[in-house]
């Protein structure tokens, strides 16, 4: 948690494999995740994580459903399986009615969800999200809140996330403080 | 509509009819959000209040504009402007708003800056060919005034001077002609064209007569004897040592200073002028008084005239499909903006205004790079040569009402073409835009313009003319640019997913089958006129084409000597390495009284290898005769001839051989007969490439004034064949203009996609996946763009190929080679944006948000 611009999300990212960090180490599962190629990286990223961010995350031109298959097809499941998977998810976070839709045609809610949805399909070892309330309106960002926190503990999956609000941080089990690029504090609950 | 859930009113939507920005009457009261009656406070313009009481509130910038339909009347702009009426105050908000979107597309930052850029690059490329083809004109102008600046006029009266002035007694006759010709200053000039591989050379040997003998344009000075001057071309091929080893022997004495351009055709133009000494009047050399004929360019055919506006119509037309689809890049980016603006006031035809002053401004960049563009290609046209032909940059003068017509058209249709695409944009909050639900394409009005295009064709008269054709191509290249959405909508509807690679491509084309469109209705309209031009081309190339009956497989050069020994001729170009067989023989014509007689028989002197190969003899020997077609007269020219046996031609298409006396040489030993002309049939080693050009040195060393000839099975009218290679220039151009702008597209939609491209890595989408996604995003519209070029280019060709009274055939192996080059060109364009797309690919693009 932290301010905008104190670099929550360059952390994430770092944590994630997305980019490199400048300096330090992250490790993964023993595995440092510098060390790794590109391919590698994205292997990593397609099999143990999952990602939510806070806008711009579904592909348009996809249909909700085909989007949650998405990683699953990547991983070469069938498509009716992973569609029938998707199906599942989409129904857990309550946006099965959307699942025909293209993202440009579901309310903001419904997309957070639909990629809530996405980033569990291949129930990932940790689930990373970058302000994935940032663009709801607090009853739906509460909603996908309740929904992302329920779906990942029944998975066992680890949740990575960035917020900058106090009420969002508040689900999480330990909250890490970032202010000016450093972390300065630890918080455990 | 689409499902909405922000708080947008349905009358945001700029495509909506019934939404709640109608248009205010200008003076009437309480006329609700019309851009017209608001005072518009724009940035940097004071508002004024209208005359029905509008509210002037200031756009971004200056002052939220108050443009959701709910304008009121009185109160002043927050920029405190005066009281003007209605109709003032109405160009005043538009010239705002116009000035709003220029300053938008400058202040948009890096991301905005090169989006423009990317529009004006394709603006400009347009507009630089288009200033090519409006300077086709000039062009032909000046190549025309250069072509007849270098005809040599003949004397008045020694126009065909008597053959017994023999160019074989030149030296002896050659002070005979400078003494009666006295003051005369007249130049004898005989013309020695060549030929080198397969382009031209333009060669004349020149003799002054008189001080002020007359000189050809592009010389300081005449040639001494042992001089050349050469063009500039020429010289640079003489450099080489192709040139210098198979070409420099022909030309004859040392290189002495260049042809200036008012000598020459073009840059490229391979010509020479030599000075020469012995040169006497005959039939290959004639008394020039003056160079430069005022007579009249020949009438063009009138099929190749309507040809000529079919290459134009046909060329140009994807030109302007390519501009307007410059102007439509970078669509989303500014639809975005636009929608920002509608949610904070801007109402339709503020949104509009803004949006053609985005477009302005791209155009205007584009043009101005035209421009420069266009004055680069003047620059370096001069070292340019396409398919043999080149042309001077000075001649690169767009005349002036094409040039207008380029200067306003362009920026006007990219304001229009801009407009157009903001049909379907709808805003909501946060500045989301959102496409209004794709509506079902409808056929109809996109077949009226093929359909209206047969029907002009169809009703083509010889009154009607050009003007109609033209009409016609247009409506009918245009309905096919129309149809391509349509096609491309209906078909890719019916694919269903597939591999991942595959689903993504055919979803985003099921997205916007439009825009998929756009991006090659370009090469589509191009290769759709270029199968009708192959089509209509190959239709009356049989009229413009003469069989010459010419065995090529016996002789591939004719050459014809001024020197009467043509044992020495056969023995030079027999030992010429390179020349299989030579066939030489001294062909001595009847005389006028025997023509008079109705005797056209001709004597023919030659070995007895040659007359073997001519006649169907059995036995010969130096000393018999031999007579063709009935018996033989007794005298020829006032010889006796010897006794003589009948004998038959051997197959000869060509004609080279007539009826007429075959002797040997020692059977005419001591006749005193005319000057004969030596011809020679020369069959080449089809091996070496170089025998041809070895044979014409050998020709030109016999005899300077010999005349060689490459023998072809057909002759091209030489108009058709400039016409068809100006095609050929013009498509290549096109072509590449084409590959270009369509690499621009597709770099400008990576980098509209490159946060969805980054999202899909993100989560481990490999490259592989996506670089297949995006070949397949271009393979089918290509597919259904070069299908519908093929039945619309056979269609329009077949149509054109009846106004002709042409049968209408088709080259199916044509079409299909130009469909395939079409579609060739778009993968090459996809495969050269790949790197792109995988520097897009990075996670790190995330970031960029």
């Amino acid at each position: 948690m932290g301010p905008s611009g104190s670099g929550k999300s360059t952390l994430l990212h770092c944590i994630a494999g997305i980019v490199r960090p400048d300096a330090g180490v992250v490790e993964y599962d023993g595995c440092e995740l510098s060390a790794l190629s590109d391919v590698e990286r994205s292997a990593l990223r397609r099999r143990e994580f999952g990602f939510v961010f806070q806008f711009g995350q579904l592909v348009p031109e996809l249909s909700c459903r085909e989007n949650v298959a998405l990683p699953l097809r990547l991983e070469g499941v069938k498509r009716r399986v992973a569609e029938r998977r998707a199906d599942e998810l989409l129904a857990l976070l309550e946006v099965a009615e959307v699942a025909g839709a293209r993202p440009g045609g579901v309310s903001g809610g419904e997309g957070q969800r639909v990629a809530v949805a996405r980033a569990l399909a291949t129930e990932p070892r940790v689930l990373f999200a970058d302000e994935p309330t940032g663009a709801l309106d607090s009853l739906n960002g509460e909603r996908v809140m309740d929904l992302l926190t329920a779906a990942a503990r029944e998975r066992q999956t680890a949740v990575v996330l960035v917020t900058h609000e106090a009420r969002v941080a508040a689900y999480s089990d330990r909250e890490v403080i970032v202010r000016d690029g450093r972390t300065r504090d630890l918080v455990s609950s | 509509m689409s499902r909405t859930t922000g708080a947008a009113p349905r009358g945001d939507d700029m495509a909506g009819d019934g939404g709640g920005s109608r248009q205010g009457v200008p003076g009437g009261g309480g006329s609700r959000g019309g851009g017209g009656s608001r005072g518009g406070g724009m940035p940097g313009g004071g508002g004024s209040r209208g005359a029905g009481g509008s509210r002037g509130d200031g756009m971004p910038g200056g002052g939220g504009s108050r443009g959701d339909g709910g304008s009121r009347g009185g109160g002043d702009s927050p920029g405190g402007g005066a009281r003007r009426g209605p109709a003032t105050a109405r160009r005043g908000g538009a010239l705002r708003e116009l000035a709003l979107g220029a300053r938008l597309t400058l202040a948009g930052g890096r991301s905005g800056l090169l989006r423009s850029g990317f529009t004006a690059f394709g603006v400009a490329l347009g507009v630089a060919v288009l200033l090519v083809a409006a300077s086709l004109p000039t062009i032909g102008d000046g190549r025309r005034a250069r072509s007849q600046a270098r005809v040599d006029q003949a004397e008045p009266g020694d126009a065909g001077a008597p053959s017994g002035a023999a160019a074989g007694a030149a030296s002896s006759s050659a002070g005979d002609g400078a003494a009666a010709s006295g003051a005369r200053a007249t130049t004898l000039l005989a013309p020695v064209d060549t030929r080198f591989r397969d382009r031209d050379v333009y060669g004349r040997l020149l003799q002054p007569d008189g001080a002020h003998a007359p000189l050809p344009p592009g010389l300081e000075r005449m040639p001494r004897v042992g001089e050349a001057f050469v063009s500039p071309a020429l010289r640079r091929l003489l450099a080489t040592p192709d040139g210098r080893r198979l070409l420099a022997p022909r030309i004859p004495g040392r290189i002495a200073g260049e042809i200036g351009r008012d000598g020459l055709l073009g840059p490229g133009d391979l010509a020479f002028y030599a000075g020469a000494q012995g040169l006497a009047e005959g039939p290959r050399v004639t008394r020039v008084a003056h160079f430069g004929s005022d007579a009249p360019t020949p009438p063009l055919h009138p099929v190749l005239a309507l040809l000529i506006v079919i290459v134009l119509v046909a060329l140009l037309l994807p030109v302007g499909v390519l501009v307007a689809a410059a102007v439509r890049t970078g669509g989303e980016d500014r639809d975005r903006r636009l929608a920002a603006l509608r949610l904070i006031g801007a109402d339709r035809r503020m949104a509009r205004r803004i949006a053609a002053g985005e477009a302005l401004v791209s155009a205007g960049a584009g043009l101005l790079g035209g421009v420069l563009l266009f004055l680069l290609a003047r620059n370096v046209a001069d070292g340019v040569e396409l398919w043999g032909m080149s042309v001077y940059g000075a001649d690169l003068r767009p005349t002036l009402p094409l040039a207008a017509a380029v200067v306003l058209g362009v920026p006007g249709a990219a304001v229009l073409v801009s407009l157009v695409a903001l049909r379907r944009v709808v805003a909501e909050p946060l500045g989301v835009v959102r496409r209004a639900e794709p509506i079902r394409r409808r056929v109809w009005w996109r077949l009226l313009l093929p359909a209206a295009g047969v029907a002009a064709l169809a009703t083509t008269d010889d009154a009607s003319g050009e003007l109609q054709v033209a009409i016609g191509v247009i409506a009918l290249l245009l309905g096919v640019a129309a149809l391509l959405p349509w096609l491309v909508e209906r078909v890719v509807a019916r694919f269903g997913a597939g591999p991942v690679a595959w689903q993504l491509a055919i979803r985003r084309l099921q997205l916007d089958p439009g825009g998929a469109a756009r991006a090659v209705s370009g090469i589509t309209v191009a290769v759709a006129g270029a199968i009708a031009l192959q089509m209509v081309f190959a239709g009356v190339e049989r009229d413009f084409t003469r069989d010459t009956g010419i065995d090529v497989s016996r002789a591939q050069l004719s050459a014809t000597f001024t020197t009467t020994d043509a044992g020495a001729v056969d023995d030079r170009l027999g030992e010429t390495r390179g020349v299989r067989a030579a066939i030489t023989v001294a062909e001595y014509a009847p005389t006028e009284a025997a023509l008079a007689r109705g005797d056209h028989r001709t004597l023919y002197v030659a070995r007895c290898t040659t007359l073997r190969a001519v006649l169907a003899i059995e036995g010969c020997h130096d000393g018999d005769a031999f007579s063709v077609g009935g018996a033989p007269p007794k005298t020829f020219a006032g010889w006796t001839l010897p006794r003589t046996r009948a004998a038959g031609l051997h197959a000869d298409s060509a004609g080279w051989f007539r009826a007429g006396v075959y002797t040997t040489p020692a059977a005419v030993e001591g006749a005193a007969l005319p000057a004969p002309q030596v011809n020679a049939y020369l069959s080449l080693d089809p091996d070496d490439a170089d025998a041809a050009e070895r044979a014409r040195n050998a020709a030109a060393g016999i005899d300077p004034l010999a005349t060689v000839i490459t023998l072809r099975r057909t002759r091209t009218d030489a108009q058709f064949a400039q016409l068809r290679r100006a095609l050929f220039v013009g498509a290549s151009v096109v072509i590449a203009l084409i590959g270009l702008s369509l690499l621009l597209t597709a770099l400008e939609q990576l980098r509209e996609r490159r946060r969805a491209l980054a999202v899909l890595v993100a989560f481990g989408t490999p490259r592989g996946t996506l670089s297949w996604s995006l070949l397949w995003q271009s393979a089918v519209p290509v597919a259904l763009g070069l299908g519908i070029a093929l039945c619309a280019g056979i269609g329009l060709g077949a149509v054109l190929l009846r106004i002709l009274d042409t049968p209408v055939r088709v080259a199916w192996g044509d079409a299909v080679g130009l469909a395939a080059v079409g579609g060739l060109v778009v993968l090459a364009v996809t495969a050269a944006s790949l790197p792109v797309l995988w520097r897009a690919l990075r996670p790190e693009g995330l970031r960029t948000e």
